[in-house]
């Protein structure tokens, strides 16, 4: 399964939330189920499925949907 | 398990629980919330549908006077944080700032101590400063010496608790500590540290609510010993002194013998002739005897039949039951014809089996073992008396048997023996509502509900705490919230006598009446037989109803509820 599929169903399992067909700007906040303890867990549960680690750094750069899809590709 | 499957998990016990919502606080002083799915679980796949609130504060004893006795606490805090930057400054503290952080620590632990009276079940931690100290000095560092103070307060307070201290040493350091988000985000602990603070919190809370092993059923050839009896006749099994083998199998046979004496039951089931069995019982070699073990079913009829007898011998809910066993199949019928049975495989390398087994011993091990009786010798006493039994008239064995029942009033219980019967007591149980012993404190200070306590004995022995009620006294009417017993003291008139007892000796002279509320479980059921015969008239033990005696009349009704 590819990057985006996957993260797009943590994403969904994790917030409750059906991810917007238009995630150019999605950030932390914007929808009401991705408040920052949901963000954490969808980062540790990238980290599981994609066996990858975050930095603390990268982790503030992921304020956005799809800076974590372009994070997690490059790590992989 | 991982949060994936956690998640998931919980997405589905969510959409099928039926249980209405228990509030349950999480008081903590490090940002436990981002774990809020793993703590959801633990709740979750025990039954209880959690309405979880969150408090992060470094004031934990702000909050633990509001909660009421309906409520589930949670307090996990973590010795980093116990004072401003502790984790920070812990290497450099001065003897006077290691004693305040310490007297801190001991007011904040009977703080704790005091609320757990006060709320339906409240769980907290130890702690382990070694995420911090790393352990890297020979010397003892300052947090290493207030972690050592402030967890033997905590050992001595009669808390419930996870011990982090011990789950960081089985994990290593490296895989328990969060080295990413501990400075930035306040959250010490790793997803593998997390995970096993679940396990531990949901023991605890399946151990509460009623969910505990009581009898261990054990294979013989390649589990109790090395080699089969078939093959390899009595004296070539392998579990002697000489045996190179010994010492492993040797350390399982010491840990039954501790569970043993922790009031767990052991039962034999093997596929084996009875004489053989018989006769390594009485090797010398060999640390059991007959009398270790309740029930030993040596044949050749299928095991899970066996543990059906065993169940219906010792009259316990085959949920409470553990298997173990090294053959696959075996398990794997047990599995297939008695999903309740909890199953244990035994690895081919015995030495991975001991390990497997003693992570378990802290599900299988019992909260409090407050019970005096030797529970082996008690049901070796069952056995006897239902010998006698099937020799005599129905009559003339209750004769032989001279039930004596005491009865004793609150403050004047057990509390702790009282609420382990809650906990434990499944089939006569009219109500079964599991109480914490915080709960049966809270209500003995109720002047209109009345606690009271049964003690039985009779010719074969004492099986002393086995009944327990909760009366209401309200308007000229008795209602009992709560009436159970405890199967081992059944089938033997006791039940009818304490019906008796209340109806003229504990029922007040102005009183009109007596109400039992029964309440339909998936075990009480036997109520039903004994309900019909009181009343003289047809039950229905799958409606909730109260059992109705009418002192005026001397007669009783029902009423659906």
């Amino acid at each position: 399964m590819d990057v985006e599929t996957r993260v797009k169903q943590l994403f969904e399992l994790i917030t409750n939330e059906k991810l917007p067909d238009d995630t150019g700007n999605l950030e932390v906040d914007d929808l009401e189920g991705w408040d920052s303890v949901a963000h954490m867990n969808l980062i540790l549960a990238i980290e599981e499925a994609f066996s990858v680690t975050f930095s603390e750094s990268e982790i503030e750069l992921t304020t956005h949907y799809s800076q974590l899809i372009e994070i997690t590709n490059k790590k992989l | 398990m991982s949060l994936v499957t956690i998640l998931e998990e919980n997405k589905k016990i969510c959409s099928e629980i039926g249980s209405s919502e228990v509030e349950v606080t999480v008081i903590s002083n490090w940002s436990s919330e981002i774990y809020k799915e793993y703590i959801l679980n633990a709740f979750l796949v025990s039954g209880i549908n959690p309405k979880i609130k969150f408090i992060f504060t470094d004031f934990t004893e702000n909050y633990l006077t509001k909660f009421s006795i309906n409520q589930i606490v949670l307090v996990l805090n973590d010795i980093g944080y116990l004072v401003a930057d502790l984790h920070i400054r812990q290497a450099s503290l001065s003897q006077i700032e290691i004693n305040q952080v310490i007297e801190r620590g001991y007011k904040l632990i009977d703080a704790i101590s005091d609320a757990s009276s006060r709320c339906k079940l409240l769980i907290t931690n130890n702690f382990s400063s070694t995420l911090y100290s790393e352990n890297i000095f020979e010397d003892q560092m300052p947090i290493d010496e207030i972690a050592n103070k402030l967890n033997d307060h905590i050992r001595s307070k009669e808390l419930m608790y996870v011990d982090i201290k011990k789950i960081v040493e089985n994990l290593g350091i490296s895989q328990a500590k969060n080295y990413r988000d501990i400075y930035s985000k306040m959250v010490p602990y790793s997803p593998s540290m997390i995970e096993e603070i679940r396990k531990s919190i949901e023991t605890k809370i399946a151990k509460t609510n009623g969910k505990l092993i009581k009898t261990i059923i054990l294979d013989c050839d390649n589990t109790l010993w090395s080699g089969v009896i078939g093959e390899d006749l009595i004296d070539g099994l392998r579990f002697r002194p000489k045996d190179r083998m010994h010492s492993a199998y040797s350390e399982f046979h010491h840990l039954l013998k501790y569970l043993k004496s922790k009031g767990i039951l052991l039962a034999l089931s093997t596929k084996n002739n009875a004489p053989d069995i018989d006769e390594i019982l009485k090797d010398p070699d060999f640390i059991f005897d007959e009398h270790d073990f309740v029930s030993i079913k040596a044949n050749w009829v299928e095991k899970y039949i066996n543990i059906i007898e065993i169940s219906q011998e010792l009259n316990l809910g085959l949920d409470s039951f553990l298997f173990i066993d090294d053959n696959p199949n075996e398990i794997a019928s047990v599995q297939t014809f008695l999903p309740q049975v909890a199953t244990i495989k035994v690895d081919k390398n015995f030495n991975k089996f001991i390990s497997q087994f003693k992570k378990e011993l802290n599900a299988i091990l019992p909260i409090s073992t407050t019970t005096k009786i030797n529970a082996t010798e008690r049901y070796l006493v069952e056995t006897k008396r239902n010998q006698v039994k099937n020799d005599l008239s129905w009559e003339d064995y209750l004769a032989t048997l001279n039930v004596k029942i005491s009865y004793s009033l609150s403050p004047s219980i057990d509390y702790e023996r009282c609420s382990e019967m809650t906990r434990k007591t499944n089939q006569f149980n009219f109500t079964t509502n599991r109480r914490t012993k915080a709960e049966l404190i809270n209500f003995a200070a109720d002047a209109e509900l009345d606690l009271m306590q049964i003690e039985v004995s009779d010719s074969f022995g004492d099986y002393g705490i086995t009944g327990f009620m909760e009366i209401k006294s309200e308007r000229k009417i008795k209602t009992v919230e709560q009436f159970l017993l405890s199967c081992r003291v059944l089938g033997r008139g006791v039940e009818r006598k304490i019906i008796d007892y209340l109806i003229n000796e504990f029922l007040d002279d102005s009183d009109e009446s007596l109400i039992i509320k029964y309440r339909p479980s998936a075990k009480n059921v036997i109520l039903g037989e004994f309900i019909r015969g009181l009343c003289s008239c047809d039950f229905d033990p799958k409606r909730q109803q109260k059992i109705i005696y009418h002192r005026k009349e001397n007669r009783w009704t029902l009423k659906p509820e």
